[in-house]
């Protein structure tokens, strides 16, 4: 445990304790103490978990909206189908004399250029890229395909999401937290859909709701009361808000202070991983997080290097690099991580308007104390026509579901991996640790 | 010309119901009988049929339900109109939506420069501008417009052919304006057909860029998918291809400095003139045009599109899950009328339909707002504080949904966010949304316990409050409440969750 350690003040750590107790009017009136980010408060100890024995990591699931080109993230650059079907859209190999050009990983695979802030994660073992991977059913519909991979399975009826499924197959890491389940979301996204304690949370410093502060206590309780009747959906969602605006109060997100000096970039993407950073080291017992980052739909003029994939490819580099400096600093980054997913890759050759329709194979990002990072974790079908799905896309040939699997069963813990993925035996691929 | 500060509010406008709706049948003439003998007693309207054991939700929804169901939220004026007019009058008035007079909105709207101009002033406007004023105009509308039903419409249109207002920015004004409010009561093929053509869905769905050699079958599959047969409707993966072929050279005129900027071309020379086939029907080559108007006939008569349509207005009006023979029954109504878009409604919207099949509906956070709005007759003189402060944390704001399936109509999909509606009804009876005014005692006219309540249950539902929320805030007012309390009081009961519902 190397995290900063913080002088104590029993006071604070008490308070913040009977803060989880969550509802009622005693919890509402610890809102006003304002636990800070200034070292001379003492947070709950970093150790207290793990002394209580729970050595599961915390999972921040990302999930790319839109479908990802994986083939300009994790470069094929050994692949000459690949300059072949994309003449204005790939990225040169690293030996090329271009200026922008691919970051060499492994001889055969290489980093897009704006991902170079995610290379020394790669080069310390923490980040593993898993390649031709996906879901192996055909679809090309954004819907049906995150729907698929949202809940885990190619099922329509399926309306709970694999990531929910786990936090309610698994026992909570802390009996008070008032919220396991976070989405930096306006709306409960299908993967964590089913979760207990699971909520949206659009933006952590507004979470208020309105009126005098004199009568919040009162209004707070009678809002309890009139749901207490209602439907459980219903009734459950207005436990959490309550849960939720004690422990919001306390954790004080307006002065959170990135460890290590992380600088987060600017936008909607590196807004979600500070939270959820804020989160994770205020050790309320959320165990999991999830982002959405939408804009990977890149049908027309997607330029890796300067257009539209390239602006998206580095807020998506900025944001993770930022988060692991934050968190490895904090003394976090050993029981936390980071899964990236999207829906479908896009086709291998371009189309008439610079960009890429729906294709299949994708990439996978892991990254965490406990992968087993350093490398390019794939079987590689190739790119020749014919190696190609359906003669246009990259293959699928590991299951997402592997991936997750392994991380679900070493990571977060949970062995019921028919609850969580139902009717898939997946194979596990030596992702993580454990 | 009235100036902004003189222009007629909603509580005058609540005294004039009497004497628009006079001009309005005079209009008509159809409904004169009806009003002849004027009911303005305060009882519901007598039951004019129908299976009244089935799902009747919260018990105080029920007498008004069709109000509830065909308008952004009960208001005691339209509660009058509906006594009134009793359930069919009422909904025959509401779909004769362009006699119904809407002064105050128009007043509303003269303050948006961008709303009424052409495509070629467009082109030299401002992008963001237009964006702006195409929500705030729709916000308006959907507060203080007296077509509520077809307002309604507009929002379902919006949502089945949604495009995204931030890709679209000026285009977004020509396709709201000309496109799916013009044919939102028209006949479904009109309006699929105007989409069709529209700069707006070609520049969404990426048909702009589809053309011979190099298809582009993003509007194709949306097509098929989103738009008419639905994800099931049992076309192969190849007809997606083939339909984008025939759209290929589908292509509107991007050029800001063009006398017809926004205006629908097609150009033959960009189009893919070889045979293709459809759902096994031949397209034959050379066809030009007329293969995309071919495939949107197909689609306008095609069974499946039918029932994909009349099961997503079931939903919208009266339940989340219809059950199949409804959607039969309605999809048989397409089939009769061509689509005809009123046909359909007076079908779903019968007294003995709505009474038979509806169930309670979650407000969606939009309708949320907009009811807890017009509830309390709240001054809206300006929506920007409305959309940072509550739209955009609440997940809806007006043609921000970026994805071409449009903002959920699901329970499961609102139900985990209800602190921004908390936060808006609390701090909205205070008065402390930026420019947003209530008057609560205007509303309420009352400081005692028991009348304040029986008034938040008028103004709100047209019914008492229901247990326990009505004793809940009994307790809370206490023997002797202050200005401040009752504000709360009424803030309370719209954060509570019978108002979540309609």
């Amino acid at each position: 445990m190397s995290g900063p350690r913080f002088k104590g003040c029993d006071e604070y750590e008490n308070l913040t304790r009977r803060g989880f107790l969550g509802l009622g009017a005693k919890a509402a009136a610890l809102a006003t103490l304002a636990p800070s980010w200034l070292p001379n408060v003492k947070f709950a100890s970093s150790d207290r978990l793990d002394a209580m024995g729970d050595q599961r990591d915390i999972l921040v699931s990302v999930y790319l909206r839109g479908g990802c080109d994986g083939l300009s993230m994790c470069v094929p650059f050994g692949e000459p189908n690949y300059y072949a079907a994309r003449p204005q859209l790939a990225i040169p190999r690293p030996d090329s004399s271009a200026s922008q050009k691919a970051i060499n990983l492994n001889g055969f695979f290489g980093l897009a250029p704006a991902l170079q802030p995610l290379k020394s994660i790669y080069d310390a073992g923490d980040l593993l890229i898993v390649h031709a991977t996906g879901s192996r059913d055909e679809t090309k519909s954004h819907f049906d395909a995150q729907h698929f991979m949202e809940a885990g399975k190619p099922d329509k009826r399926l309306w709970t999401g694999w990531l929910g499924r786990h936090l309610n197959t698994a026992p909570p890491m802390s009996q008070n937290a008032p919220v396991r389940g976070v989405a930096l979301t306006y709306q409960v996204p299908l993967t964590v859909e089913g979760g207990p304690k699971t909520l949206p949370l659009s933006t952590l410093q507004d979470y208020k709701i309105g009126g005098f502060y004199e009568t919040l206590n009162a209004r707070r309780n009678w809002l309890q009361n009139a749901y207490a009747t209602a439907d459980a959906a219903l009734a459950n969602a207005a436990g959490n808000v309550d849960a939720t605006l004690q422990m919001l109060a306390n954790l004080n997100f307006q002065n959170y202070t990135p460890a290590g000096g992380a600088v987060y970039g600017d936008n909607d993407f590196s807004n979600s991983l500070k939270a959820a950073a804020a989160l994770i080291r205020y050790e309320a017992g959320i165990e999991a997080v999830h982002i959405d980052y939408g804009g990977w739909d890149t049908h027309e003029y997607q330029f890796p290097l300067d257009g539209q994939m390239a602006a998206l490819m580095d807020a998506f580099a900025t944001g993770l690099r930022a988060f692991y400096t934050d968190l490895q600093a904090a003394g976090f980054m050993h029981r936390v991580i980071v899964v990236v997913v999207s829906e479908f890759g896009r086709v291998l050759a371009q189309n008439g308007s610079y960009g890429t329709d729906h294709g299949h194979g994708n990439c996978m990002w892991l990254m965490g104390g406990n992968v087993i990072g350093n490398r390019v974790l794939t079987q590689w079908p190739g790119l020749a026509p014919d190696q190609l799905f359906e003669g246009q896309d990259l293959q699928v040939t590991i299951d997402y579901r592997d991936i997750l699997a392994e991380v679900v069963q070493k990571r977060l813990g949970n062995a019921n991996l028919s609850a969580v993925f139902p009717d898939y035996n997946p194979s596990f691929r030596g992702a993580v640790a454990g | 010309m009235q100036s902004k500060n003189d222009a007629k509010t909603p509580d005058v406008m609540l005294h004039e119901v009497r004497a628009r709706l006079d001009a309005w049948a005079k209009q008509t003439g159809a409904l004169e009988q009806s009003l002849r003998q004027p009911r303005i007693d305060t009882r519901p309207p007598k039951d004019d049929g129908g299976d009244t054991k089935g799902h009747d939700g919260p018990p105080n929804l029920v007498d008004y339900r069709l109000v509830h169901r065909m308008t952004f939220g009960y208001s005691e004026e339209e509660g009058e109109l509906f006594r009134r007019l009793g359930p069919s009058g009422y909904l025959e008035y509401h779909l004769n939506h362009e006699a119904i007079p809407d002064d105050y909105v128009g007043f509303r709207l003269a303050e948006f420069a961008t709303l009424q101009r052409s495509g070629a002033a467009l082109g030299q406007s401002d992008w963001w501008e237009c964006v702006h004023e195409t929500v705030q105009a729709h916000v308006i509308r959907s507060i203080y417009s007296k077509r509520q039903l077809y307002e309604r419409m507009v929002e379902f249109w919006a949502d089945h052919f949604n495009v995204y207002a931030p890709k679209l920015g000026k285009l977004n004004t020509l396709y709201q304006r000309d496109v799916i409010r013009r044919y939102a009561l028209t006949s479904f093929p009109t309006l699929l057909n105007a989409v069709a053509r529209s700069s707006g869905m070609l520049e969404y769905l990426d048909n702009a860029s589809n053309i011979t050699g190099y298809p582009n079958e993003n509007y194709a599959r949306e097509l098929l998918e989103l738009h008419t047969l639905g994800v099931d409707g049992g076309y192969p993966e190849d007809d997606v291809l083939d339909v984008a072929r025939c759209f290929t050279g589908w292509l509107y005129d991007w050029d800001e400095s063009s006398s017809t900027y926004g205006q629908f071309r097609f150009d033959p020379q960009y189009h893919d003139n070889a045979r293709k086939y459809f759902l096994g029907i031949e397209i034959p080559s050379n066809g030009g045009i007329r293969d995309g108007e071919r495939i949107l006939e197909i689609l306008s008569g095609h069974q499946r599109t039918a029932k994909f349509v009349s099961r997503k207005l079931l939903r919208h009006f009266l339940t989340e899950d219809p059950p199949q023979a409804l959607v039969d029954r309605i999809a048989a109504v397409y089939m009769a009328t061509q689509g005809d878009i009123k046909s359909m409604l007076r079908a779903i919207l019968d007294q003995k339909t709505v009474r038979r099949y509806a169930t309670p509906k979650f407000k969606r956070p939009y309708h949320f707002m907009v009811s807890s709005l017009r509830a309390t007759r709240a001054q809206v003189p300006y929506v920007f504080s409305l959309w940072w402060y509550y739209m955009e944390k609440s997940g809806q704001t007006p043609f921000f949904w970026p994805a071409p399936n449009g903002y959920p109509d699901a329970y499961r999909n609102w139900v985990g966010n209800l602190q921004p509606r908390w936060m808006l009804v609390q701090d909205l009876v205070q008065s402390w949304v930026w420019q947003v005014t209530v008057d609560t005692f205007g509303l309420l006219r009352s400081r005692h316990p028991q009348a304040v309540v029986r008034r938040i249950g008028e103004v709100l539902y047209g019914a008492p409050v229901p247990e326990p929320e009505r004793s809940l805030l009994l307790t809370y007012l206490g023997s002797n409440p202050s200005p401040d309390t009752v504000r709360e009081a009424l803030g309370l009961a719209m954060a509570g969750p019978t108002f979540q519902w309609y």
